[in-house]
């Protein structure tokens, strides 16, 4: 059960993709207004940053489980607390990626749909994907959507073109402060520092050497996606509108009009989306089983699918719950607490004392 | 084993059994324009234009009398609300996914858009891409109850008109909803109006632009001259043929290659903007003694050109300034994007500030060539003025 390095790259890519295109980019142009692709380029740069101290923090020990080696690292009780938090934050995740992929559905196709059953389809989906597959299945999974994702991308940011305006990305940083320029890249960032997974990537790997070249390219390519479809955003729709748009990419596609013939693609942002998140549910499924199991000492980590699963499923009926009273799951749990700590600062810490420590170890050896 | 297989094939019945919100095409209505009025009692009125397929298809004239489209209409507090009562005056469900116009009435776009439009935006079945008019002198309804014979539907033909003549199209809505948010520029919407060609026929046409003001209030028109010029300075002209009489004769331009800029100039403080008209083209039709193979002469024709060009732009421009106060070209709005510190100070009281504005007008016009002809076919060898 490994993959490849092409497959880590489109795993990434994909997993990143659809939902960035979707959820990120009105949040940022809020705040940022015209410069939000400023934000985009600050956002890129720290998931490369993140990217590279997690795969340097993972190639210590590459032949380690996440768990192991945080073992290693930090000794039994403490490491073991590590992949609790990491677990946390996947668990949670997970239902916050099924909650907002109903809602959305509901909102833009299915109206009278439940929106239980459209999890419920989604987890049935993606269970099978991984019981099957594993990550292996998932990677060659993502070595077809992500092609499809890519083309869908070259093909239909084009055709935008005629309707732009390019006065509207002016001026450039003047109504804008640098603070909310980082505070524009808040929300950016951390969709791109959900990369973190690839510290319980690496040890999946079939080969070590080029993961931090891959997996930084990946994050490049949907970054160049990203402040391309921004800066499209913002000359069509002008930073003030796009900021009250709840879907601004979803517009984009949406406004496509091409001698009143090509209209109406908006069902190719939908397709985009589906793919990315089907992808990007099942590596969080996969690791969230995979640890869960290792963590119970359960050999076989199919069983605790079903588990992972049905937590989920009910997390995300919360979390539907909980936002009709305001309460959002970035602001409230990613952006304070795992942004911080799981994506910043467990890694650097992973590394840093990771590092140490294998000196000593081989030193004893 | 064979029973899990029969479980598994079981499960495939939901997945084949098709959408849960799926509704055939036969059983829906087809929602393609909405007008708005007032209503009674201060309520709105909306109108929707709803097409009969069948009727619309038949390929020979006299399909029994059928209209192709029927207009159904109730009044309410607000779109939504009327949407539901208009629910009880159909036999299907009106579907939206195809909602290409809004016509609103004068008297409800005299009394403010504020709080109206929210709906255009917000309904997730159809984007923002729509056509957006308002009936000069009438009512919405009356646009929609015009049929006329070219097009199947009066939405159609306004529609189509309005590409026609070189509008702005259907970017119409989101051009209004960005206008409305930005503090440098006043929106404005095109008109369209029935009139009368002979004695009880009407023809819908295009009628020029809506000035909106800060309140999205209705306070004045532009003529269909003065849309064009309006469209050239603010950049969105294609194409534009220019007339000209003297005691000559006439003499028409068609211009195909049209440029405009607007530059702030800021001088101690004080702003004044300088506005640049540039068009290329070709002798359209000359109904004079000129020899126009002659390039002084053709240099003579285009400073007329200019001369007319820049009384009628300048005259639109103060009569905007003067009567209306409201600054629909977006100098504001292009003084922000050049030299936003200056805007921050000013932005509060554009409009004050807009009344006063000192704008200068260039035109530069170039006649590439005069057609296929060199003097008139109609003017004898005697007569030809060098």
């Amino acid at each position: 059960m490994k993959i490849s390095n092409i497959q880590l790259f489109w795993i990434i890519f994909t997993f990143l993709s659809g939902n960035m295109f979707l959820l990120t980019i009105s949040p940022a142009i809020a705040i940022a207004k015209q410069d939000a692709w400023i934000s985009f380029i600050i956002a890129a740069g720290f998931g490369g940053l993140i990217i590279f101290i997690g795969a340097r923090a993972a190639l210590l020990f590459p032949h380690h489980t996440f768990l192991d080696f945080s073992k290693l690292i930090f000794g039994k009780w403490f490491g073991t607390f590590i992949v609790l938090l990491f677990l946390f934050q996947l668990y949670t995740v997970m239902a916050n990626i099924l909650s907002e992929f109903s809602v959305f559905a509901t909102k833009i196709l299915l109206p009278n749909t439940p929106t239980w059953v459209i999890m419920l389809t989604m987890i049935f989906l993606i269970i099978y994907g991984t019981f099957i597959g594993g990550i292996e299945g998932i990677g060659r999974s993502s070595e077809v959507f992500g092609p499809i994702i890519l083309i869908a991308f070259l093909v239909v940011l084009p055709l935008s073109i005629p309707n732009i305006e390019i006065n509207r990305l002016l001026p450039v940083v003047t109504d804008t402060a640098i603070m909310s320029l980082l505070k524009g890249a808040l929300v950016p960032a951390s969709f791109f520092g959900e990369s973190i997974i690839i510290l319980m990537l690496v040890f999946f790997m079939n080969e070590h050497k080029k993961v931090i070249r891959v997996s930084l390219s990946a994050l490049m390519v949907t970054s160049v996606f990203m402040v391309i479809s921004v800066v499209f955003v913002i000359m069509i729709f002008s930073a003030e509108i796009a900021g009250k748009l709840k879907y601004a990419g979803f517009e984009l596609i949406q406004y496509i009009n091409v001698m009143d013939f090509l209209q109406n693609l908006e069902i190719i942002a939908v397709l985009v989306w589906v793919l990315s998140v089907f992808i990007k549910l099942s590596v969080y499924l996969f690791l969230a089983s995979y640890f869960t199991a290792q963590l119970f000492k359960i050999k076989d980590w199919k069983k605790t699918i079903w588990f992972v699963s049905a937590v989920s499923f009910s997390l995300s009926l919360i979390m539907i719950a909980m936002n009709s009273y305001g309460i959002k799951y970035v602001d409230v749990i990613w952006i304070p607490f795992v942004l911080p700590i799981n994506i910043i600062g467990i890694p650097l810490l992973l590394w840093i004392v990771g590092g140490i420590r294998k000196k000593v170890i081989f030193k004893k050896k | 084993m064979k029973n899990k297989k029969l479980l598994m094939m079981s499960f495939v019945v939901f997945l084949l059994s098709g959408c849960w919100d799926s509704q055939e095409i036969d059983k829906r209505a087809i929602w393609l324009g909405t007008g708005l009025d007032i209503g009674e009692e201060d309520s709105i009125e909306v109108s929707g234009e709803i097409v009969i397929p069948k009727n619309l298809t038949s390929t020979n004239n006299d399909n029994g009398g059928n209209k192709g489209f029927i207009i159904v209409s109730d009044s309410g507090k607000n779109i939504g609300d009327v949407l539901q009562k208009l629910e009880g005056k159909l036999s299907r469900e009106a579907f939206t996914g195809q909602r290409r116009v809004i016509i609103i009435g004068e008297e409800l776009a005299r009394r403010g858009l504020q709080k109206e439009l929210d709906y255009f935006g917000r309904a997730p079945q159809v984007g923002i891409r729509e056509h957006l008019f308002i009936v000069k002198g009438g009512t919405a309804k009356s646009i929609l109850n015009f049929q006329e014979t070219v097009e199947k539907t009066p939405t159609m033909t306004a529609m189509k008109k309005h590409q026609n003549t070189d509008g702005v199209g259907d970017t119409a809505l989101l051009d209004f909803f960005i206008t409305t948010n930005s503090a440098g520029t006043s929106p404005t919407i095109p008109a369209i109006q029935l009139s009368n060609i002979e004695d009880d026929k009407e023809s819908l046409e295009i009628a020029g632009l809506a000035i909106l003001n800060r309140e999205l209030k209705l306070v004045g028109f532009l003529n269909e001259d003065e849309r064009k010029d309006f469209q050239w300075i603010t950049g969105k002209l294609k194409n534009r043929t220019v007339s000209l009489s003297n005691n000559e004769g006439n003499t028409s331009i068609n211009l195909t290659k049209i440029n405009s800029s607007m530059t702030p100039q800021i001088h101690s403080n004080k702003i004044s903007f300088k506005v640049n008209l540039e068009g290329k083209g070709y002798l359209y039709e000359s109904n004079m003694d000129l020899n126009i193979d002659k390039t002084d002469n053709l240099k003579q024709l285009e400073r007329q050109f200019e001369n007319e060009i820049y009384e009628k732009a300048f005259q639109m421009i103060t009569t905007v300034q003067e009567n209306y106060g409201t600054d629909i070209f977006g100098f504001g709005e292009v003084l922000h994007r050049k030299h936003p510190q200056q805007w921050k100070k000013i932005k509060e009281n554009w409009d004050e500030t807009f009344k006063d504005l000192e704008v200068s007008l260039d035109v530069k016009i170039t006649i590439e060539h005069a057609g296929l002809l060199g003097p008139s076919l109609l003017t004898k060898e005697s007569e030809i003025r060098e």
